[in-house]
């Protein structure tokens, strides 16, 4: 069974004439846990909006799968895109259409941040933050991750919180896609690394 | 619809918490009614009384200019546009719920406290009702027409004057029509056609600029 749910072919993004990203070929499937590295500058973030429908290419083809593919997609830019006057739970809430609550709690409780439901989200910490945000992904049954540098500025103890809410996703046939400097190896997971330059 | 209310319900929880800055519409309007009553003392009242409604009809185009640049700002900054332009089932969701949100924050306290004003400061109850429903339809225009121009701008630093020449010249038919409604009821003459063209200005922009905010949001965060 072919399951693609994504091809990029030739992709080339110009902007204001200069080249930003060159002949880029890449397949995405179901359950792959996909690290886009290089250096600055070197169009790694223009790929993730590639990837999400926010930037269109100036050349080469990108082929969809399926035909619900951008309403599965959920981008984490470098911001956390919550809202820091919201609680944690309000936050969760007003992105999930109110969805079941029970859902939501479970979530929280998964993400190990039950004790900050009522907290306002800016007494959190940077990685709670972040982890807010990717509680929006799941509740929301996004399949399709696209999270820009997600490590930056996470202690080891917040890496691991992330890597396991990843590998999670992963496992439920999700696709993460990430960006950062260097190459990634993990133990727990198979992870492509795509350089790019 | 469900979604609509959803992101209307979170603005308004957002403004609560926000503190002072719920009141600003209202603010601007009082200042600018006071200075102009000073500037004007030395006219006849009843002139004055003429003019009141288009103060009040100014000073609503001034706030909404003021606070287009503020309409997606936010969600721009702290990294929650992209995530709500994304998925494109929430998108026209998200986008009209922010347009109604801004109008009901912004327009609508001015909406509700300016017939209290205009009869405060003597103008005819008939007068003020003509204002008030010329003020509901041409706001609510204002608002359809300010989100295609927050969303063009909102990835500028300082849009303001940006927003100032882009906006001032589409809103102002609906300044014309507003006080022409008014006008005419003072002079006794009809002003349904005034008020139906800004309905269906209200209408026009109802129905295209949520894909055109959508579109020059996708332009703003490409």
């Amino acid at each position: 069974m072919n399951n693609h749910i994504l091809n990029l072919k030739g992709i080339s993004v110009e902007k204001n004439d200069v080249c930003i990203l060159e002949d880029i070929n890449l397949e995405i499937k179901q359950g792959d846990f996909l690290n886009i590295y290089g250096s600055n500058g070197a169009g790694k973030t223009t790929l993730l909006k590639l990837l999400s429908g926010l930037t269109e290419p100036t050349a080469g083809e990108i082929k969809f799968n399926n035909d619900d593919f951008m309403d599965k997609v959920f981008i984490l830019g470098h911001k956390n895109g919550i809202k820091l006057n919201l609680t944690v739970l309000e936050n969760l809430q007003f992105i999930s259409n109110n969805q079941d609550i029970k859902k939501i709690k479970s979530v929280i409780e998964k993400y190990e941040l039950t004790s900050k439901m009522n907290t306002l989200a800016k007494y959190l910490s940077h990685g709670q933050q972040k982890r807010v945000a990717l509680m929006k992904a799941m509740i929301n049954d996004y399949d399709v991750w696209l999270l820009d540098e997600p490590y930056s500025g996470l202690d080891q103890a917040g890496e691991e919180i992330l890597d396991n809410i990843l590998l999670d996703h992963i496992k439920n046939s999700g696709v993460v896609v990430i960006t950062n400097h260097k190459e990634i190896k993990k133990e727990k997971v198979n992870i492509k690394n795509y350089k790019i330059e | 619809m469900n979604g609509i209310i959803n992101i209307i319900n979170r603005e308004l929880r957002l403004v609560r918490r926000s503190g002072y800055e719920a009141f600003m519409p209202l603010i601007y309007l009082v200042i600018i009614l006071i200075s102009f009553n000073i500037a004007v003392g030395y006219i006849s009242t009843n002139i004055i009384k003429t003019i009141i409604p288009l103060m009040i009809w100014l000073s609503c185009l001034l706030v909404c200019v003021m606070n287009i640049e503020s309409m997606f700002k936010e969600d721009y900054d702290d990294g929650s546009l992209e995530m709500s332009i994304t998925s494109e089932s929430n998108q026209l969701d998200f986008i009209l719920g922010k347009i109604l949100a801004h109008w009901i924050i912004t327009s609508l306290p001015i909406v509700i406290f300016s017939p209290g004003l205009a009869i405060l400061l003597g103008v005819s109850h008939g007068a003020t009702s003509v204002l008030l429903t010329s003020l509901f339809i041409g706001t609510l225009a204002m608002s359809f027409i300010g989100g295609v121009i927050g969303g063009l701008t909102v990835s500028l630093k300082r849009s303001k004057i940006l927003v100032s020449i882009i906006s001032l010249p589409l809103y102002i038919p609906i300044l014309i029509f507003g006080t022409s409604a008014v006008n005419n009821y003072n002079a006794n003459l009809g002003y349904d056609t005034e008020l139906i063209l800004l309905t269906l200005i209200l209408l026009i922009f109802l129905i295209i600029s949520p894909y055109l905010c959508l579109k020059s949001l996708k332009i703003s965060l490409d």
